[in-house]
């Protein structure tokens, strides 16, 4: 019997069942890949919905802030003295539930706050704690004395709330683009210019 | 050890600095619970914040911890040592021990 060339088709027809499986390989890997692709695309894009919502409650208190810290501490109540059936309007007094309204609704907006961390950091975003006691330090701390005080000391006080919020703002976005870093196109003729910089460089250190 | 559950032993809305504020006061709760506990010579105080509406203001929070070094004369060292908080809410340790740290002894 003359031996016969083996074919490429043959070959193809004899080791079918490694081709099949190699296909079938291949499809998952893709999939994979598809599915980890936009499963990051996804994460980022809720991950980037919750810092805008942690940055819009830090912009809430610092409104809140300024809002009372320059006007609301000041709120008086008109108090009126009946005097024989007519209503006089006596020494105005100082307005008790001001701060304690603001308070609530700064503790109202931390807690909300609190609970937005506590996704992100599941999602692998952490922040420094320290700014979470600094904020409701600088903002409350003896704001119900706010009445008492001048109006360049309260405005001190705005100044600083302000910078606190500034910061916090900046890292938040920071720890964000950290975990999150924008993706950048891929230049190939960039890539190899600084890869021939990158040797010249080496080649004149050497000369 | 001493357990002060802040919302069942003292109030669920502690609010206010001195007396004249509240009667759930930082002064009251300082003189009320913190110092008697303190001043019973056990070494571990739980104060668990855990339960109260909403939040604590951090001047009770300066009155009742920071009190405890500027009107009480307990040493910062002794109280960051003994004092054992538990909240949900990370900050308030934080502002405690920052709060026992910035504290001077009002009187010798």
């Amino acid at each position: 019997m003359a031996n016969q060339p083996v074919g490429l088709l043959q070959l193809v027809a004899q080791n079918a069942w490694m081709f099949s499986c190699t296909s079938i390989v291949l499809v998952f890997i893709g999939w994979k890949v598809t599915y980890s692709n936009s499963a990051r695309l996804a994460t980022r894009s809720e991950s980037k919905s919750l810092v805008d919502a942690l940055s819009k409650i830090v912009n809430d208190i610092a409104d809140l802030s300024i809002d009372f810290w320059i006007n609301k501490c000041q709120n008086s109540q008109k108090n009126l003295e009946s005097n024989h059936g007519i209503k006089i309007q006596a020494k105005k007094k100082h307005d008790e539930s001001a701060h304690r309204l603001f308070e609530m609704n700064v503790f109202a907006k931390m807690n909300q706050a609190y609970k937005y961390i506590s996704l992100l950091e599941a999602r692998g975003i952490a922040f420094d704690n320290s700014w979470l006691s600094l904020y409701p330090e600088k903002v409350t701390l003896d704001c119900e004395l706010a009445y008492k005080m001048e109006l360049s000391t309260r405005a001190t006080r705005v100044q600083e709330i302000l910078g606190v919020s500034q910061n916090t703002m900046n890292m938040l976005y920071e720890e964000f683009q950290k975990n999150h870093p924008p993706s950048r196109g891929m230049n190939i003729i960039g890539f190899m210019k600084k890869q021939r910089e990158k040797i010249d460089e080496w080649h004149r250190s050497l000369s | 050890m001493i357990n002060i559950v802040i919302a069942k032993d003292f109030s669920k809305t502690p609010f206010g600095r001195f007396m004249s504020d509240s009667p759930y006061s930082a002064e009251k709760f300082r003189k009320d619970f913190l110092v008697p506990a303190l001043r019973s010579g056990e070494q571990e105080i739980v104060v668990d914040f855990n339960g109260i509406a909403l939040g604590v203001g951090s001047s009770f929070l300066e009155e009742a911890f920071g009190g405890l070094v500027r009107k009480e004369g307990l040493t910062k060292q002794g109280l960051k040592s003994r004092l054992v908080i538990k909240s949900e809410m990370p900050f308030y340790k934080e502002q405690i021990e920052r709060f026992i740290d910035n504290a001077e002894p009002e009187r010798l």
